[in-house]
């Protein structure tokens, strides 16, 4: 109880002190209350002021207006009038340019007057001049007239002066006949004489006849004593003859000879000390020269199967070689990137052909040994001229040339067999590709060789087949190969039969392989060495044969006289 | 609805008009605080009047009431200074208060700044009136973010009013349980009350919170304010001491701040205990302190002023 009674008397004390803090602190509450009483009427009499200021100024702006519209009206009276004056200048413009129309109208027509009295002035010229002109005409008409009646009479006169010349002519060509007529008789009258006189002519021509019948007769007599002189055509129907320079017409060999296949074997020699990689016979059958790894080139006899001589120069493997047409000269192409040339009479080189960047697979002479041409590997191929001693021509071939042959006689065309399996020819006198002949082969194309007529080419190629083409079309004319034929190296050169009856080839096992070139058909095989043959040549009824290790087999067609046509 | 100007009540009107729709215990004590005010003259800035080209522009008087929050009359304060300067529109959000240089905690209560602020800071020299109406200068722009928190728009007024009230109610049952199960209209209720200035409305609801149904509290939500921004004390203060006495104000004090409130007075007192303006003897319970003479937001806040010699 005491609780509540103190708490009482806190309360009482604090209501009290509440009393006084509220006695200051309220002591502006009604001050404050008239204020903002007086804030909010001012704030209402701002707005009522703003309002009618803006009213104010909405009414000055339209009496502005209004005023302005009364001056205009002022100006331009009523509407209706303002619309009725606006016709009548609409009326008036249009009448105005009526009236200019009008104006134009005139002026056009007046201009047009103008003209046409002009037209009026130069047509009275025109008519007093033609008047002129009539009596001028009249006048000479008259004179003419006049004039026209004495050519008549004179014309008369002259008549009459014909007529008696007439009578002249008549008399005289009488006269004419009379003559001719004399002329006939004497004419006849020589002819008989002429005649009298041949006769008398040919009877003593006969006579004198008769007296050389008798005087021949006689010598005949004496002459039959002694035997005649004939003196026959030189023919060249014989290799045998021996190499001599070649012409135009003969350069590849002489083809009317009917080759029998020498699959007789009659000689087997070894070669070298190293791979043998190429072979080829002399041009006139006695030798055949061999070219192998040792960087030596052998020439060996036919007949007795002796080493004739052996040239040496080559830094690297020989890869390929060629007689020329006269078996005086020898080429050898090498690896060491250069063709050189021996004299086979000294055994000396002639001239080393420097110039290519990679292996010479290839080089051949043209038939007068005044060219040579050379393919490499350096994708190009050089023409030599060997008088001058230097490259003449360089074409390049865009692939590997692994071998090259000539088409024609002076060597202006060239075909050559490449590493990208393509076979093309070439004109050597403008340097240009003349066809390139792809999709033949399936492998690099490893020999090309021209059938002696020169109208194909034989190509072996690493597909294992052959190809005979025709060089006019380009058109393969065969296909040649065989089961078990396989080409045993990418320098293996195949060769026609000197007639272009057969084809021979070496296989990869030692075969060698006959096709006859009318069918296709394999004719022979026969066999004598055992490792890839690299080369063969065929010259009259002899083929040697190369093979790489190192061994050169000479065929023929008997086991006796394996070289029948030597002499 | 905030309260509009110029009706503001005098306590004996209110207490006497008011027809409570929820009619809340008749408290003198209670009635007196809640509608205590003071009047204010705002100022604009000077040199933000003079930026927007408004050199003269009136203050503004508002009677403010010591429980509300600055926040619920920036409206009518920047209606104010939007009417006066034509061509200024302001932003309620970047409003700010300041006086003499310091810029005024929007939400602490207006009276509870008033007395930090005006009383305090004249040693208790302003309490015969001398100081009102308050001079509060009103800011537009550069608001303080280091000195205030920021985003001072009436939800977040709102927000830190209720969660002082669950602190306190923290403080008083150990839980916010009995706040937190109010039904949404029952806490709303509170901040209408305040903000529409009706004291049944508030009281209504408040009575139950803070007479905590009858039950001793555990801790007084009470806060100690001293002068020359010294850090505010709010420690657990028990309502009764070892002998189950209620506390007087003055053992409260006196466990805080020994120096400055001595259990026996041996000469002039040094310091005293200001709330809602007034001096209360220190022999009043500090249980009734709390129940009677709270803020809206259930603390006790004291403001300690030293006492010149």
């Amino acid at each position: 109880m005491t609780m509540a009674s103190t708490a009482q008397h806190w309360e009482a004390d604090i209501l009290h002190l509440f009393a006084d803090r509220d006695k200051h602190e309220k002591a502006f509450t009604n001050m404050v209350e008239s204020y903002n009483g007086l804030v909010q009427k001012l704030s209402y009499y701002v707005d009522q002021n703003k309002h009618l200021e803006t009213s104010a100024q909405t009414s000055k702006e339209q009496h502005e207006k209004m005023a302005r519209q009364y001056t205009v009206m002022k100006e331009q009276g009523s509407p209706l009038n303002q619309k009725r004056s606006a016709e009548l200048e609409a009326q008036v413009s249009s009448l105005k340019d009526e009236r200019a129309e009008l104006y134009k109208t005139q002026g056009t027509n007046a201009q047009r007057l103008l003209d046409l009295n002009d037209i009026l002035r130069v047509k009275d010229a025109t008519l007093a001049q033609n008047k002129d002109e009539i009596r001028r005409l009249a006048e000479a008409n008259h004179v003419l007239a006049h004039k026209n009646q004495e050519f008549t009479e004179l014309v008369r006169e002259k008549d009459v002066t014909i007529q008696v010349i007439q009578d002249e002519l008549a008399t005289l060509q009488l006269e004419m006949v009379k003559l001719d007529e004399r002329q006939r008789d004497l004419e006849r009258e020589n002819a008989q004489l002429l005649q009298r006189w041949l006769k008398k002519m040919n009877e003593e021509a006969e006579r004198m006849n008769a007296a050389n019948v008798f005087l021949e007769n006689e010598q005949q007599d004496a002459s039959a004593l002694s035997p005649p002189v004939l003196s026959p055509p030189s023919t060249r129907s014989l290799r045998s003859l021996g190499p001599e320079s070649p012409t135009s017409a003969n350069w590849r060999g002489n083809s009317a000879i009917f080759s029998i296949i020498p699959q007789i074997s009659s000689r087997k020699i070894a070669a070298h000390d190293s791979e043998v990689n190429t072979v080829s016979l002399s041009n006139g059958g006695t030798m055949f020269a061999t070219g192998s790894s040792d960087k030596k080139i052998k020439i060996w006899d036919i007949k007795t199967g002796s080493l004739k001589s052996t040239l040496t120069g080559c830094l690297q493997s020989v890869m390929c070689v060629s007689f020329n047409a006269t078996d005086e000269l020898l080429l050898g192409a090498s690896n060491d990137n250069a063709a050189r040339l021996w004299h086979l009479g000294t055994g000396r080189p002639r001239h080393t052909l420097t110039g290519h960047i990679g292996k010479v697979f290839s080089a051949r002479f043209n038939p007068d040994s005044t060219k040579v041409v050379s393919g490499s590997h350096d994708r190009t191929i050089k023409v030599w001229d060997l008088q001058k001693g230097y490259c003449i021509r360089t074409m390049f071939t865009f692939a590997s040339v692994n071998d090259v042959c000539l088409l024609d006689f002076d060597g202006s065309t060239i075909a050559s067999g490449h590493l990208d399996n393509n076979l093309r020819f070439w004109d050597a006198r403008s340097g240009n590709c003349v066809k390139e002949v792809t999709g033949i082969h399936l492998g690099q194309i490893t020999s090309v060789c021209p059938s002696t007529d020169g109208n194909q080419v034989l190509t072996n190629s690493r597909d294992n087949t052959l190809r005979i083409i025709d060089v006019r079309t380009h058109e393969t004319l065969s296909v040649l190969h065989a089961d078990g034929y396989k080409t045993g190296t990418n320098w293996s050169k195949a060769c026609f039969s000197p007639d272009g009856q057969y084809v021979v080839s070496g296989s990869a096992d030692g075969t060698l392989y006959y096709w006859s070139t009318r069918d296709g058909t394999v004719e022979k095989t026969v066999r004598e060495q055992s490792s890839p043959i690299v080369g063969v040549s065929w010259v009259n009824s002899t083929v040697v044969s190369a093979e790489k290790d190192k061994a050169v087999v000479v065929w023929g067609t008997t086991a006796r006289r394996p070289t029948g046509y030597e002499k | 609805m905030p309260p509009q100007p110029g009706q503001g009540k005098t306590p004996a009107t209110a207490a006497s008009s008011s027809t409570p729709t929820q009619p809340a215990p008749h408290n003198q004590v209670a009635k007196v605080i809640w509608d205590g005010s003071i009047p204010i003259q705002f100022s604009w800035d000077k040199a933000e009047a003079a930026a927007v080209g408004s050199n003269a522009v009136e203050s503004f008087f508002f009677e403010a009431q010591r429980c509300s929050y600055f926040p619920l009359l920036t409206s009518h304060v920047r209606k104010h200074f939007v009417d006066m300067a034509l061509h200024f529109i302001g932003d309620d959000a970047e409003v700010w208060y300041e006086y003499e240089g310091t810029p005024l905690k929007w939400h602490y209560p207006i009276g509870l700044l008033y007395d930090i602020h005006g009383l305090q800071a004249s040693s208790g020299q302003g309490m015969n009136g001398s100081l009102l109406p308050w001079k509060v200068t009103v800011h537009f722009q550069n608001f303080p973010g280091d000195k205030l928190i920021k985003s001072q728009a009436v939800d977040s007024c709102q927000d830190y009013f209720m969660s002082m009230i669950k602190e306190a109610d923290y403080l008083r049952n150990g839980s916010t349980k009995k706040v937190m199960n109010m039904s949404k209209s029952d806490q709303t209720q509170l901040w209408d009350g305040l903000w529409s200035n009706n004291y049944d409305r508030f009281w209504g609801m408040n009575h139950k919170l803070v007479m905590n149904d009858g039950v001793i509290a555990r801790n007084l939500p009470i806060r100690i304010y001293l002068p020359e921004n010294c850090p505010v004390i709010q420690e657990p203060v028990s309502p009764v001491d070892d002998k189950e006495q209620p506390k007087t104000l003055r053992q409260v004090l006196n466990s805080s701040l020994p120096d400055l409130f001595p259990l026996v007075e041996t000469g002039p007192p040094v310091a005293a205990a200001m709330i809602h303006g007034i001096i209360p003897s220190l022999d009043t319970s500090a249980i009734w302190a709390s129940q009677n003479m709270s803020y809206p937001d259930n603390f006790l806040h004291v403001v300690v002023i030293i006492i010149n010699k």
